[in-house]
């Protein structure tokens, strides 16, 4: 009898943990599933100007006689400074740019009289982000703003100015300008 | 789960024992989890406009099937930010809503495993995934593994 004993009682015990690992197994099964995440980011620009009170309309009044109307401070815009806010989403180094353009070489006045746009200049405040240039006048017809890399958003305000002269025929003078804002 | 062990008394109860266990088997526990889209595509746009992008395969049936008698607790753990080439978006700003009573709504980690949902039984529902986007992130391609696991307990 104890020889049996002897023979089964091993079978028993490792059909015992046989059996008994499955059983601690059920206890802890577990199961798992991976998936991918894609996100895709394109360039995008995004330019706000706001402040001005007239549409998209600057004007300056040079109005009256004062000989401080002719001082090299030259005659701030009717308006307040206007708002630029540059939003870009550029790739990793892409640049960001902001362009001021004429679309033509003067502002046209009466009779075929003409300011050159060269004339007009500017002050850029309150600057929040990186690349805003120092330009203050145009270059023939076209002025850099903004000269900045990568993403972000970015504000300044923006005051024009004119240089009155008294060579100036009187009358209302006029122009467009175009903003352009690139991001690669 | 709790069961009573018979006594053993000589060969027969020991034949009786390993019977009982033998049974144990048939009545193992099993868990599988299913989530209905192999990716999550997030395409972005204009971030002042659509602050949240929400993802293409949204909403996303999710489902638990589960025999057993304890519990289950479904996680989600990233293997790291969003990444692309010299860019990356921190794995938190993706977070998710769930429908179904047993699954809730959270943010996405690479470090500790978070919760999605957990129960006694076989469950559905459904997850959708939404992505805190910014101007401050640059553009191009992102991506990362985020693994679903279902342990018992």
């Amino acid at each position: 009898m104890k020889n049996v004993w002897s023979a089964v009682l091993p079978v028993a015990v490792l059909a015992l943990g046989a059996l008994g690992a499955p059983a601690a197994h059920a206890q802890s099964v577990d199961s798992d599933s991976s998936h991918t995440l894609d996100v895709n980011l394109p360039t995008y620009a995004k330019l706000t100007i706001g402040g001005l009170a007239n549409g998209n309309k600057v004007e300056f009044n040079a109005a009256g006689a004062s000989d401080a109307l002719y001082s090299d401070s030259g005659v701030s815009s009717a308006d307040s400074a206007i708002s630029l806010t540059v939003e870009a989403r550029a790739s990793v180094g892409g640049s960001v740019v902001l362009t001021v353009d004429t679309e033509s070489a003067n502002l046209a006045g009466p009779n075929g009289a003409s300011i050159p746009w060269t004339a007009v200049s500017w002050a850029l405040g309150g600057t929040s982000g990186d690349g805003w240039t120092s330009a203050t006048a145009f270059s023939e017809t076209s002025a850099t703003l903004l000269n900045g890399t990568d993403s972000g958003q970015r504000t300044a305000s923006l005051l024009y100015k004119i240089a009155n002269s008294k060579s100036y025929a009187a009358g209302q003078y006029s122009g467009t300008v175009s903003y352009t804002l690139t991001v690669q | 789960m709790t069961r009573r062990a018979p006594r053993i008394t000589g060969i027969g109860g020991l034949l009786f024992t390993l019977f009982a266990l033998g049974t144990a088997p048939a009545s193992a526990a099993s868990l599988g989890i299913s989530l209905a889209a192999p990716s999550l595509r997030f395409q972005a746009s204009n971030p002042g406009v659509q602050p949240t992008v929400p993802a293409l395969e949204n909403p996303i049936a999710v489902s638990v099937n589960y025999s057993g008698t304890g519990n289950w607790v479904l996680n989600v753990l990233a293997d790291g930010d969003l990444l692309s080439a010299g860019s990356s978006i921190p794995i938190s700003r993706v977070r998710w809503t769930a429908n179904g009573a047993a699954f809730s709504s959270g943010t996405l980690s690479k470090t500790s495993p978070q919760a999605v949902g957990t129960g006694n039984v076989s469950a559905t529902g459904s997850l959708s995934f939404f992505l805190a986007d910014s101007w401050n992130f640059a553009a191009g391609s992102y991506a990362q593994t985020i693994t679903f696991t279902a342990v018992e307990f």
